[in-house]
């Protein structure tokens, strides 16, 4: 009896399944996968806000086409293996788009699933859209025809801080603080090759790598910098990583400036607080730039998603996707992506360009401060971020260095 | 020598922290032979409600009123919840203190979500105190090591010098024969499960505004916590005293001291680039493997003397 119930129960629970998948074809579905559970969850929170948030305005203006865009959350659990068993359901589901930004680790990994599935099922591939992650050899030599990113790599980030470094010619010594796997190699090689390159008079005095999200007390690694007497550091922490550094070289009485790559990021600025005094950072927007329209989105986000508006890529993002869309007249990644590539738009900070040779997405970066003169502040704190130095598209481009298989 | 006076008060401020948590965890295990996981959580929730009370009526009553809080949640669990269980054994119990550790996040991030929250250090306390060399020490560190010395001394006279330590040693050993005595066994239990909690929770309220107050944080500390006690001898409260300051140490000293092993190697007469394979494992800087030290003490410790630094018992 029981186990006529439990195949009773399983048949309807089918039936249900099949017909859910079925229903409503127009809409085009969007997989989020990323951290919702675990340490990292913070971020993916913040992350699919910011997918929804624009996914609603664009379903408000009539959608795409007249389809609606549905965004639907996977748990990656910040954890490539978790990653890939996200990405089967969502093969399983038929959903043809994914988007995911939180640890290139899990980039990577998805970037291998996309392939070996598209390879496998030529006439349901599935194309991949990065919002955050950092890592240049993702669109680098792991780059893929299925893959596009719409955030500036950690390349194109420390190419625009060391131009600020080298124009404003103050900074005499540098100590480098990074996250000890590839990203932060990364970080670290760019920064010293490019500092030999542009400001050759600045000279990198130390370098530390922490493993990700697992040191507590940073007073340690600022007592090294002090006793460096380093005019700076040069950091691509993020998240704990960032603000517990700032937090006790504050502490610690550390009068040097700290230049971040992820100054910006979601919570950052409001947990740093007074610590952050005068951090430079850089970004694809800053908010004082007097644009109110910017401020208000800003503010709308915030007051709807109650989180910090953070990914203006994700706009960008979203904008470029339906544009392509429509440009291909079909949903089906195949096209889309030829219609994505090269693809350029008109965003409220200039010109961005899809660059072709490796899927890399080019736009205006920001090196802004936090600074008490900003009119506006970041909720909660007295601060906020002032310009100090645009970045045209095209001056942050560097040479791709993709060779994309095109089979 | 800046480095080396920085890199010690560094050790000092951290290795009492971990003792603050660690030694209601040692308590509890001395106390009741239960290894309790979700110890960190406890001291999550310290750090939590003393934001919530911070925010509303100030830092220092939340320096009281928290831990007050944790320990009566920990109460309850011990009396309705552990004593329950304890008949089934040590598995069982191992199994509830970690189902407790998902239940206490789960909770924390459906009331105060996942994000972090601004738990900030008072005012009153957020100036340096003093300078060392070029770098300032801040107040607040200094306030936190002497609540948790402090703390040390207190729970130290508590256990030692009073009647009702001597009646919790007593219950420890011989819990029929207190019982006998006309003692109500149980109750010490329960009363010694909270304490324990509210340790972890005032560690909780003086820890989370210098890092950080978030959901993971009970995830970040619980395993820092067992390497604690074992390394002092489950169930020694002097001895989690010294195992916390010596992982305190180490670890802020790995980070300073910046040599690879390489040039010890180099300076042996040894050339790095000929030895290949351990070549590349000898340009891996101590600062680089500083967190996970302790781990390998912990193993160490393990192999060589299991009762750990005054443990009394083998595990």
């Amino acid at each position: 009896m029981q186990f006529f119930r439990l195949i009773v129960a399983l048949g309807i629970w089918l039936a249900v399944a099949g017909f859910a998948r079925a229903a409503d074809n127009s809409t085009i579905r969007i997989a989020f996968i990323d951290p919702l559970t675990g340490p990292m969850a913070n971020s993916g929170d913040t992350g699919v806000k910011h997918f929804q948030y624009f996914a609603d305005a664009v379903n408000a203006a009539g959608g795409i086409g007249g389809r609606k865009l549905q965004i639907i959350p996977f748990d990656s659990a910040g954890n490539p293996e978790r990653a890939k068993v996200a990405f089967g359901q969502v093969a399983d589901q038929g959903i043809r788009y994914i988007v995911s930004g939180i640890s290139s680790a899990v980039s990577y990994a998805l970037i291998d699933a996309v392939g070996k599935f598209n390879r496998r099922n030529p006439d349901n591939a599935i194309m991949f859209l990065n919002y955050a992650a950092l890592d240049p050899g993702l669109t680098g030599e792991k780059c893929s025809k299925w893959f596009f990113r719409f955030a500036p790599n950690s390349d194109l980030l420390t190419a625009a801080l060391v131009d600020y470094v080298a124009k404003a010619g103050k900074l005499k010594t540098v100590y480098n603080q990074n996250e000890d796997y590839t990203y932060g190699r990364a970080v670290e090689r760019e920064t010293i090759d490019l500092l030999k390159q542009h400001a050759p008079n600045v000279k990198v005095v130390g370098s530390d790598f922490v493993p990700l999200a697992t040191v507590k007390d940073f007073s340690p690694y600022i007592a090294k910098v002090i006793a460096s007497q380093a005019d700076a550091i040069f950091t691509g922490n993020y998240g704990s990583d960032l603000t517990l550094l700032i937090k006790a070289a504050s502490d610690s009485g550390y009068k040097g400036k700290i230049i971040a790559l992820n100054g910006m990021n979601d919570r950052t600025p409001r947990e740093i607080g007074m610590a952050g005094k005068n951090m430079i950072t850089v970004a694809e927007w800053v908010p004082n730039m007097g644009k109110p329209e910017l401020a208000s989105l800003a503010a709308d986000f915030e007051k709807q998603k109650s989180s910090f508006f953070y990914y203006y890529r994700v706009k960008t993002l979203i904008t470029m996707l339906g544009a392509a869309i429509a440009r291909a007249k079909s949903d089906d990644p195949r096209q889309v992506m030829a219609a994505l590539e090269g693809a350029e738009a008109e965003t409220d900070f200039g010109k961005v360009y899809m660059r072709k040779t490796d899927h890399q997405l080019f736009q205006p970066l920001y090196v802004s401060e936090f600074t008490d003169s900003a009119a506006v502040k970041v909720a909660g704190t007295e601060l906020g971020f002032v310009p100090l130095q645009k970045v045209a598209a095209k001056d942050t481009e560097v040479p791709s260095t993709c060779s994309m298989s095109r089979d | 020598m800046q480095t080396l006076a920085l890199s010690l008060l560094n050790g000092l401020v951290y290795g009492l922290l971990l003792f603050m948590l660690s030694s209601g965890l040692t308590l509890i295990y001395s106390m009741m032979g239960v290894l309790n996981f979700a110890h960190a959580s406890f001291y999550m929730l310290g750090a939590y409600f003393a934001f919530e009370i911070s925010r509303r009526i100030g830092f220092y009553p939340a320096l009281i009123v928290s831990p007050l809080i944790v320990g009566t949640i920990g109460a309850l669990v011990e009396r309705y919840g552990l004593r329950r269980v304890h008949r089934y054994g040590h598995v069982a119990e191992i199994l509830f203190t970690f189902g407790l550790t998902y239940l206490f996040t789960e909770i924390v991030q459906l009331i105060w979500g996942r994000q972090p929250v601004d738990y900030h250090v008072p005012a009153s306390l957020d100036f340096p105190l003093f300078d060392l060399f070029a770098a300032q020490y801040p107040a607040y560190r200094v306030f936190m090591m002497a609540i948790s010395v402090g703390m040390f001394a207190l729970l130290y006279l508590l256990l030692k010098r009073t009647r009702t330590g001597l009646i919790i040693q007593a219950a420890l050993t011989q819990p029929d024969m207190v019982g006998m005595l006309g003692h109500n066994v149980g109750r010490i239990f329960t009363f010694t499960f909270g304490l324990g909690c509210a340790l972890a929770a005032l560690a909780g309220v003086i820890g989370g505004n210098t890092l950080r107050t978030e959901p993971a944080m009970a995830h970040d500390f619980g395993p820092i916590a067992f390497v604690v006690i074992v390394l002092g001898g489950l169930g020694s409260i002097s001895g989690a005293f010294i195992a916390s300051l010596i992982v305190g140490m180490i670890q802020t000293f790995s980070v300073s001291f910046d040599a690879p092993l390489g040039s010890v190697l180099s300076g042996l007469g040894l050339d790095e680039k000929a030895i290949g394979f351990v070549g590349d494992l000898a340009r891996i800087s101590p600062a680089q493997v500083a967190p996970i030290v302790p781990y390998a003490l912990l193993v160490l410790i393990l192999l060589v003397r299991p009762r750990g630094l005054l443990g009394r018992r083998e595990i």
